[in-house]
């Protein structure tokens, strides 16, 4: 027997040899089983407002327990938490928390669903899947945060218990995948369609770069596939990019840029484009596709106007696309 | 043998996951899919993907030994047939 195996987890298809862990660095082969090395053993542990995942039509208002492992299957050259993503588990301290605890300090801190982000939940997918079903159990909502690259088969599993996702969309370019975040295109489009069809509360956020995707025609296909694919009103967010990790010798991205791209986004068709880490006009506002009113007002990550009633709009009463259970209503 | 396991594993969680109101459950009408699939089983050179590594297992067992790290069984992999060696 050689006791390799392969890693189905994700589309790398990691094939391991004794003693070899796979691209995400945190499952590896011991005589001929796989096993995850963080399993209970994040390393981010925090209390968020749920609009910084960013989910602006999930519940608003809500805290969100965030909890991340070490590690993630693709090596984005602008990572902003590449600290923790890109380092192996032996690199970092991680807390002992096993699922039970995590579902407990969710409950103790009131908040009101748990996310798995900052890394790659898919990478930890064990431990997500385990927190996920208990805190679902307890009455508690599931967040993924996710770059999308995993295997049909493993999503459905996760989907199950996952009612909201912000999908990274980094790119329509499979060579910009490729070269700038060591994966690829199409499995990450047909995840964000799986989450759709599972009925997860899908949100989607594309990370423009100055130089590498920051082309008009580039934002206006990706666009135009949010809206083909997952229709008009899936909220999309156009976020700032500011020099990290690899990419230090770039400027952080134009305002007009991301205004632009917010432009040409609704003229597409999109009902809510959002921009975020960025200080803009109708950035971060929720308006009526109907009516043209404010619907939610958001100061930072704080509401500071709610215009939704029972997910209409107070003015119109047009519904509302979006999961507004427990909005506090002003 | 690998190949075969794998396509079986995946049309099968294609199947699952298309959900019950799909027309074409039980069927995999994806042919797209199934060329990704063969495409990526075939793919073992990644060049511009992150790298394979081997670990110090006794540095592993250590960490684990002291808390750092876990060894909890993974799911979704298959044991690689002599075969295909």
């Amino acid at each position: 027997m050689s006791n390799s195996v392969q890693c189905v987890l994700c589309p790398h298809l990691c094939t391991l040899a004794p003693g070899e862990r796979g691209r995400c660095s945190v499952r590896l082969n011991v005589d001929g089983e796989l096993i995850s090395l963080v399993y209970g053993r994040p390393v981010a542990v925090h209390i968020d407002p749920v609009e910084k995942k960013p989910l602006f039509h999930f519940m608003p208002g809500i805290d969100v327990f965030s909890i991340a492992t070490a590690g993630c299957n693709l090596k984005c050259e602008f990572c902003q938490n590449w600290e923790i993503s890109q380092a192996a588990p032996e690199d970092v301290t991680p807390y002992d928390m096993p699922p039970e605890a995590v579902v407990e300090s969710a409950l103790a801190y009131g908040c009101e669903a748990i996310a798995y982000t900052y890394t790659e939940p898919v990478v930890y997918f064990e431990y997500t899947r385990d927190c996920a079903r208990l805190a679902r159990d307890a009455g508690i909502r599931n967040i993924l945060v996710t770059a999308g690259y995993i295997n049909p088969g493993p999503l459905s599993e996760l989907s199950e218990y996952v009612d909201a996702a912000n999908v990274d969309l980094k790119s329509m370019s499979d060579t910009y995948y490729r070269n700038i975040c060591g994966g690829t295109l199409q499995p990450v489009l047909d995840t964000i369609i799986q989450l759709k069809e599972s009925g997860t509360w899908v949100e989607i956020t594309n990370l423009i770069v100055p130089t590498l995707n920051d082309e008009p025609d580039e934002i206006d296909a990706l666009s135009r596939w949010v809206l083909d694919n997952t229709g008009k009103d899936t909220p999309l967010h156009f976020s700032r990019f500011f020099p990290m990790y690899r990419l230090t010798d770039l400027s952080p991205t134009p305002l007009e840029t991301l205004q632009e791209a917010r432009e040409r986004a609704k003229e597409i068709g999109l009902n809510y484009v959002y921009v975020g880490n960025a200080v803009t006009p109708h950035g971060i506002i929720t308006k009526c596709p109907e009516c043209g009113e404010t619907l939610i007002a958001r100061h930072g990550y704080m509401i500071t106007e709610n215009n939704i009633l029972n997910g209409n709009c107070r003015n119109c009463s047009a519904p509302i696309a979006g999961v507004w259970d427990g909005m506090e209503e002003q | 043998m690998k190949t075969v396991l794998l396509i079986a594993l995946f049309l099968t969680c294609s199947a699952f996951s298309e959900g019950d109101e799909s027309p074409t459950a039980g069927d995999s009408t994806d042919t797209g899919l199934f060329d990704r699939i063969m495409e990526l089983a075939g793919s073992t050179v990644r060049s511009w993907a992150k790298p394979i590594e081997y670990v110090d297992m006794d540095w592993m067992l250590e960490l684990m030994e002291r808390g750092l790290l876990t060894y909890h069984e993974a799911d979704w992999y298959v044991v690689v047939d002599d075969e295909d060696e």
